[in-house]
């Protein structure tokens, strides 16, 4: 049954969000299997799964949009199920798809959820202000929210969440269905969030972002989580090497061999304009990796380390089933 | 040897028939056809055999004695008029809602494009819509069947006029059939060819029922058909004429009769088949809208030439602590002042030149007919405005994905429901226009047509003050009444179509409860046989507090009991009780107390019941949305 000794209170002042066994079902499917999960303030944790594994159906119970579960959610220490009002306080939602209202504009559309979250009128016009400022979209304020690209409602929805200046923002799948560009501005957008200290719980398919955001990621199949922590650690768990790109002006067969020498080096592809080295990274840290090359006589031109590997550990972790 | 496919394979027809077998409220609403086909014909029945036991007590003379059974035979004579119109009804009203969502709902789901890129031809796609709506139809009429054997077998029913009617009965779902289906190839959401079946079909009613001679839809022919046989039945026109061959040559004078609904089906059938294409890809934006906006530029462009006088100009307004209700008020077509204004200029001249017209003539005349129409015609306009427009007040947020984004808010259930309710206030005040206009008609008339009121005498003036506020308090409790029923009924709906249909059909169902369940007490209940009565006191003092009953249980009990409580103050003016026509002695001198209580009391009874729905409506809110505002439901780990 729910804990409301101080032992609780006690966790849920660590963790912007906790959820404890959460189950979902709807009718006799199960979508959420008892999922456990800690995240503490100021943390990016990004959600991955395939369709149907139970990512939206966690969102909405956060979001206070899911009247029956089993278990325990907490957003900033407070329970999703007893004090959803004060949890919609705290809390920025942007949903999987969302729709705008055609006839608003988008300062009005701001209005609108400004009075919805009963931010004092004298305030009002600023904080839209400085929202439209953070998501660059003063010069979209006066266009009809119907006309604007994907992007830019994404940018809208964005605004909207943080007009109330929530602790935690939960937003499902931010960057489906944008253009390159538009994701790489969001992709910067979250992160300036990142900076001001929002706790982020973020779920996409796009895996190789996640990983340049989050500090931690959760991966989650048919409802269970597969894996949970940060990067190396997953790596480490599903024991993946780090590949780092090379390409060196003297490079020819003896030079492969030196480098093939170099202890923590598990292997060597030669590519068309480079090689393509696999590390053992508890071994070989991709300094000490510079400096091995350097002394086995290497005249480096270019040394890059893969970014994550997140799409190999996903696809060893997961079985490709989908509800 | 391979046999030929005698049937072809019609892949639309049978999808759309395992969809249909694959959902359960095919069979929930069947099983509820059967059971209230089943109860009607009890009923009738029931009460035939009554009116059979009474005929034998006026031979007889005696009490008490059973009617033999023999005496039933031929009773098939008196069932069978009684049970097919409400077959004819069934149509009438089934067909366009079965029908208006076969192509818009393949519009919504953006799957008609690959529909056409298929080797289905325009016109089978067309024809297998028509046939997978028109199968529900005729297995639901198909229930009939065995009741209409068994009304054949008691007696008196020509076989000739059996196959007729199954014949007119089909041609009938025809008929509804393709105007339902050329309404959802016209229009790009399924709420929208919903009224508009709904609007040509009422339309087409009305027709046939002012000129049925111009309009003969099968509906038509078949109460021709069945009077024609009646000795003295007569009439002028080319239809009566030629229906008057039936008992020579039944089959082929129903067939030529039919003849014009049957190129009415093939021009609405051509009509959807040419606008499949032309209106699949439209795009999708509000009627009323686009309409406003034509009229805007109209208006604007008469403003200029006039001198630019702006009686209401656009200013920017920002939401304060309302912002649901500021939306509904300031940003949709049926919330914004000047739009409203039009729609009311739009439905009030009207209105207002036929309330002029009865009032100078009709009063004279003591003719209330007019306006007793126009009343219900204005309350069913406003039936259908306030329950559509208040069943969607949910639906639409969730059918555009708006919905998650506004629950996501600090603000209640309640609080957004309020919101949405106080932003068709003004929609409810348009709408209410046009029925108080002729309210308060009838009270000019009620002071031209005598009555005791006259300018010297104040008595009946405060009477008359009185039942103006009490039809304004009551059209005021009832409009919310019905948008509150409509939230209820139809907030919790996946889709606006259904939540539209279920909606309105729960209001229209009310409707008829009220009308021919409940109905109202006959002053000449007592004594069936005499065409004239002398009414007394007693038995108008009875009469009215059997109707004040009735009323409670009438969804428009405050209208009705406002109405008669007006007839009270001004008898002359119109028929007063139903039935063979009384002979009322000494009115003029009945006291106003009795109705006048009546009147309060339902009207009373009647807010109490708004607010019992609202409060319904508002702890349910969190139901509706789905989530929940306060405590959840906490399931033990």
């Amino acid at each position: 049954m729910q804990n409301e000794s101080a032992g609780v209170s006690g966790v849920q002042s660590v963790s912007a969000i906790s959820l404890r066994h959460l189950r979902v079902s709807y009718g006799k499917f199960e979508a959420v299997k008892g999922i456990s999960l800690e995240i503490p303030e100021g943390e990016v944790f990004g959600f991955i799964g395939p369709n149907g594994a139970g990512k939206s159906s966690t969102f909405r119970v956060l979001a206070t949009l899911q009247p029956k579960f089993q278990g325990q959610a907490y957003v900033c220490g407070l329970d999703v199920l007893r004090q959803p009002q004060k949890v919609r306080d705290v809390m920025g939602f942007v949903p999987d798809f969302f729709g705008v209202y055609e006839d608003l504009t988008s300062l009005e559309y701001l209005h609108f959820f400004a009075a919805a979250y009963r931010i004092p009128t004298a305030k009002r016009r600023g904080v839209i202000d400085d929202v439209l400022t953070l998501t660059d979209m003063t010069h979209k304020a006066h266009s009809p929210v119907d006309g604007l690209s994907r992007g830019m409602k994404q940018r809208l929805a964005l605004a909207r969440v943080l007009l109330h200046d929530p602790k935690v923002l939960l937003l499902d799948e931010p960057s489906s269905g944008l253009d390159p560009r538009a994701r790489i501005e969001m992709r910067e957008l979250l992160k300036a969030l990142r900076e001001m200290g929002k706790t982020i719980l973020i779920s996409s398919h796009i895996l190789s972002e996640l990983a340049q955001l989050c500090t931690r990621i959760g991966i989650i199949e048919l409802g269970r989580m597969v894996a949970e922590g940060s990067l190396n650690e997953i790596y480490r768990q599903l024991q993946l090497m780090r590949v780092v790109h090379i390409r060196a002006d003297n490079a020819g067969p003896e030079l492969l061999e030196r480098v093939k020498a170099i202890p923590g080096v598990e292997s060597v592809e030669q590519q068309v304009d480079r090689w393509a080295l696999r590390l053992r990274e508890e071994e070989l840290a991709i300094a000490d990796l510079h400096a091995g090359l350097v002394a086995a006589g290497a005249r480096l031109t270019m040394l890059q380390p893969e970014a994550m590997d997140m799409e190999t550990a996903f696809m060893k972790l997961t079985e490709g089933k989908t509800a | 040897m391979r046999i030929p496919r005698l049937i072809p394979e019609l892949p639309l027809l049978r999808r759309e028939l395992i969809e249909l077998s694959a959902r359960r409220r095919t069979y929930v609403v069947r099983s509820l056809g059967a059971l209230v086909l089943l109860g009607w014909v009890l009923y009738l029945v029931s009460d035939s055999y009554k009116d059979l036991l009474l005929a034998q007590l006026q031979v007889t003379g005696g009490l008490g004695r059973r009617l033999p059974v023999m005496s039933l035979m031929g009773a098939g004579s008196l069932l069978f008029p009684r049970l097919v119109p409400p077959l004819f009804m069934a149509v009438q009203l089934l067909m366009p809602s079965l029908v208006c969502g076969s192509i818009t709902t393949e519009k919504e789901r953006n799957t008609l494009g690959t529909l056409f890129v298929t080797r289905l031809s325009p016109l089978t796609i067309v024809l297998e819509k028509l046939g997978s709506r028109l199968m529900p139809m005729l297995t639901f009429l198909l229930l009939s069947f065995p009741i209409l054997a068994f009304v054949y077998s008691l007696g008196g029913v020509d076989q000739r006029l059996l196959w007729s009617t199954l014949w007119l009965v089909f041609w009938e779902c025809l008929l509804y059939g393709s105007i339902g289906l050329m309404c959802s190839a016209w229009y790009t959401t399924t709420v929208g060819a919903f009224v508009a079946s709904y609007v040509l079909s009422a339309v087409l009613f009305t027709l046939t029922r002012l000129s049925p001679h111009w309009f003969p839809t099968p509906w038509v022919i078949w109460q021709f058909m069945r009077y024609i046989s009646v000795p003295g039945f007569g009439g002028n026109g080319l239809l009566v004429q030629w229906m008057s061959g039936f008992v020579e040559r039944p089959i082929w004078v129903v067939f030529c009769a039919t003849l014009p609904t049957m190129l009415t089906v093939v021009f609405c059938l051509t009509m959807t088949r040419v606008l499949l294409y032309r209106r699949a890809f439209v795009s999708q934006s509000s009627l009323l809208l686009r309409v406003f906006r034509r009229l805007d530029s109209f208006f604007q462009s008469l403003n200029d030439r006039a001198g630019g006088v702006q009686v209401i100009a656009d200013r920017e307004s920002w939401p304060d602590f309302d912002p649901v209700a500021w939306r509904e008020r300031e940003k949709k077509s049926l919330g914004r002042a000047r739009y409203l204004i039009r729609m009311l200029v739009a439905l009030e001249f009207p209105t207002l030149f036929v309330c002029l017209v009865a009032v100078i003539f009709g009063a004279a005349e003591r003719n209330q007919g007019g306006l007793g129409a126009l009343w219900v015609v204005a309350w069913l306009l406003a039936l259908m405005i306030v329950s559509v427009k208040a069943a969607t007040l949910i639906s639409s947020e969730r059918a555009r994905e708006t919905l998650d984004a506004l629950l996501s808010t600090p603000m209640s259930g309640r609080e957004i429901l309020l919101q949405k309710v106080a932003g068709m206030r003004r929609l409810m005040m348009v709408v209410a226009t046009p029925i108080l206009t002729v309210n308060l008609s009838n009270v000019m008339m009620a002071v031209q047509s005598g009555g005791g009121v006259t300018v010297l005498n104040p008595g009946p003036w405060i009477w008359l003050f009185l039942y103006v506020v009490l039809v304004v308090f009551s059209t005021w409790s009832l409009l919310h009444l019905l948008a509150w029923l409509a939230l209820l009924t139809g907030g919790g709906a996946r889709s606006q179509a259904r939540s539209v249909f279920t909606a309105v059909t729960v209001a229209l169902v009310c409707v008829w409860l009220s009308v021919f369940v409940v109905g109202e007490s006959r002053l000449d209940r007592w004594n069936s046989w005499n065409l004239r009565i002398e009414v007394t006191e007693q038995m108008l003092l009875e009469y009215q507090l059997s109707n004040g009953v009735r009323q409670l249980f009438r969804i428009d009990g405050a209208l009705q009991a406002h109405e008669y409580f007006l007839r009270m103050l001004s008898p002359n003016q119109s028929v007063l009780f139903a039935g063979p026509m009384p002979v009322g002695v000494g009115f003029s001198d009945w006291p106003m107390l009795v109705p006048c209580l009546l009147s309060c009391v339902v009207a009373c009874w009647q807010w109490l019941l708004m607010r019992g729905c609202r409060w319904f409506v508002l702890r349910r809110a969190g139901r509706l949305f789905g989530r929940e505002d306060e405590l959840g439901v906490m399931v033990p780990v």
